[in-house]
């Protein structure tokens, strides 16, 4: 049954995303994140506005990852950062924690060859709600996009894919995130998206026959987001949510213990709900990745 | 499948023992390694045995494994990870176009092929076709790039070691 179901899924991966799909290093998503037995993975995401424009904002993911068998990761995003708004002549501004974000990832299906590598592992966990959705001042509760959280208990379901090559990768995901509403405040609606990734090798043009060189790649993704409406004190807000497509270009230095990529992030259409909605701005991003060995009490237990 | 259990150990054992005590008695060290496929094993898994009459504090073993499914930094480390879990190893040797890693162990270590195959297992990956070679002390150095040395910090306390061995 699961050979029959493979290709067809894999063909959707392909076809969804728009790129070779691939087991790399995403600026824009983490959920396609390679990480091994023994392995800790910290990530710090740097995301902010590159243009003035009347939503602004600089928010720092730090991602966790564990790899606590050689198919099960464990994730965790805690999310901070600033947001300011300029609303009819006035700014409003917060920060904080936003929700943080757990899960877990499972490789379903591995293929590992001399030239290639192909992986595709289902996740599920859930935001926690840890940040608020009922900020508010002296005229009342503040804009959704000032708010840092949803107020609930949010699942979060989705499948990860990637197939890497010694010159070409990518990475391709698609995520549900469950938003139930809450009673009071602001509740955003669900979150459906998917994502793509495909990166090149730019330099070396031409790998050594021996060592581990320096190098360069490009990566090019993509972020189709479709944001349901939310609901304001229980009631459903027609003037939210929509459809969102974005686009992002990184230049990545990975060396053996961390990788560093500094890109841009442009958005390609937007179609919001309703009236007043904030459109997407070009945005600057960028993350620092560390590897670390996990803890090991083998070697202790051996000594004594 | 390239697989080491059960029945298949014990008569690998055998078949090895009796290779090292005929080469010992045919050729003196360092002649020509003598490479054997490994009995009952995946077929492009070969271990090299030198023909030897010197001890084990004389020659180390040098592993070459073929790496399926590395093709970043990232990935090695993914398999360094493991690698500073095995006792003895004394350095790596990375090399990304191949694909390929080599480990040095230090003087009289006995490697394991089970531990060697259990390395790329748990980090995630498809064990490709690996050797064993036992090389001399005394041999020329091998210098060429890619060489990193193994941390094996001695420390008793486990977050000691574990911060030695990260930054």
């Amino acid at each position: 049954m699961l050979k029959k179901l493979l290709p067809i899924l894999l063909f959707t991966c392909t076809v969804m995303s728009g790129s070779t799909i691939a087991w790399a290093s995403p600026a824009t998503f983490v959920t396609a994140l390679p990480v091994a037995l023994d392995q800790i993975l910290a990530r710090v995401d740097a995301d902010t506005a590159l243009t003035a424009s009347e939503l602004e904002y600089a928010q720092f993911p730090v991602s966790v990852a564990l790899g606590a068998t050689s198919t099960l990761a464990l994730f965790a995003t805690f999310q901070q950062g600033f947001t300011s708004l300029d609303q009819n002549g006035e700014t409003y501004t917060s920060s904080g924690p936003r929700d943080t974000l757990l899960f877990a990832r499972y490789t379903l299906y591995k293929r590992d060859r001399p030239k290639t590598t192909l992986r595709l592992a289902p996740l599920a966990g859930a935001y926690l709600p840890t940040g608020s959705n009922t900020l508010s001042n002296s005229n009342g509760l503040l804009a959704a996009p000032l708010q840092t959280g949803s107020g609930t208990f949010d699942p979060y379901l989705g499948v990860a894919a990637g197939y890497n090559g010694s010159r070409y990768g990518g990475a391709w995901d698609a995520t549900y995130r469950w938003n139930p509403s809450a009673a009071h405040g602001i509740s955003p609606g669900d979150v459906i998206r998917t994502d793509g990734e495909f990166e090149m090798r730019l330099l070396p043009v031409h790998l050594p026959n021996e060592g581990l060189p320096k190098e360069l790649w490009i990566a090019l993704e993509t972020n189709l987001i479709e944001n349901r409406r939310g609901k304001i004190d229980g009631t459903m807000n027609p003037n939210s949510g929509g459809l969102t497509w974005n686009g992002a270009a990184t230049l990545q230095l990975p060396t053996l213990h961390w990788e560093l990529a500094l890109g841009v992030l442009l958005p390609i259409a937007q179609q919001l709900n309703g009236a007043g909605g904030i459109p997407e701005d070009k945005g600057f991003i960028s993350f620092f990745e560390y590897y670390l060995s996990a803890p090991s009490w083998k070697g202790f237990r051996r000594k004594r | 499948m390239n697989t080491f259990r059960g029945k298949q150990q014990a008569s690998r054992k055998v078949l090895w023992t009796g290779l090292l005590a005929c080469s010992a008695m045919l050729r003196p060290f360092p002649a020509v390694a003598q490479t054997v496929p490994a009995p009952n094993t995946h077929a492009t898994t070969t271990v090299t045995t030198a023909a030897s009459t010197t001890t084990n504090s004389q020659v180390f073993p040098r592993v070459t494994v073929q790496l399926n499914g590395v093709f970043s930094p990232r990935g090695f480390f993914n398999i360094m990870v493991r690698v500073y879990q095995l006792q003895g190893v004394a350095r790596a040797k990375l090399d990304l176009k191949e694909s390929r890693l080599t480990l040095d162990f230090a003087p009289g270590v006995v490697v394991s092929p089970t531990e060697i195959r259990n390395v790329m297992v748990n980090a995630g990956y498809s064990p490709g076709p690996f050797k064993i070679e036992k090389i001399s002390v005394n041999a020329p150095p091998d210098n060429r790039p890619g060489w990193i040395k193994v941390k094996h910090p001695p420390s008793h306390s486990a977050l000691v070691r574990w911060l030695e061995i990260n930054f």
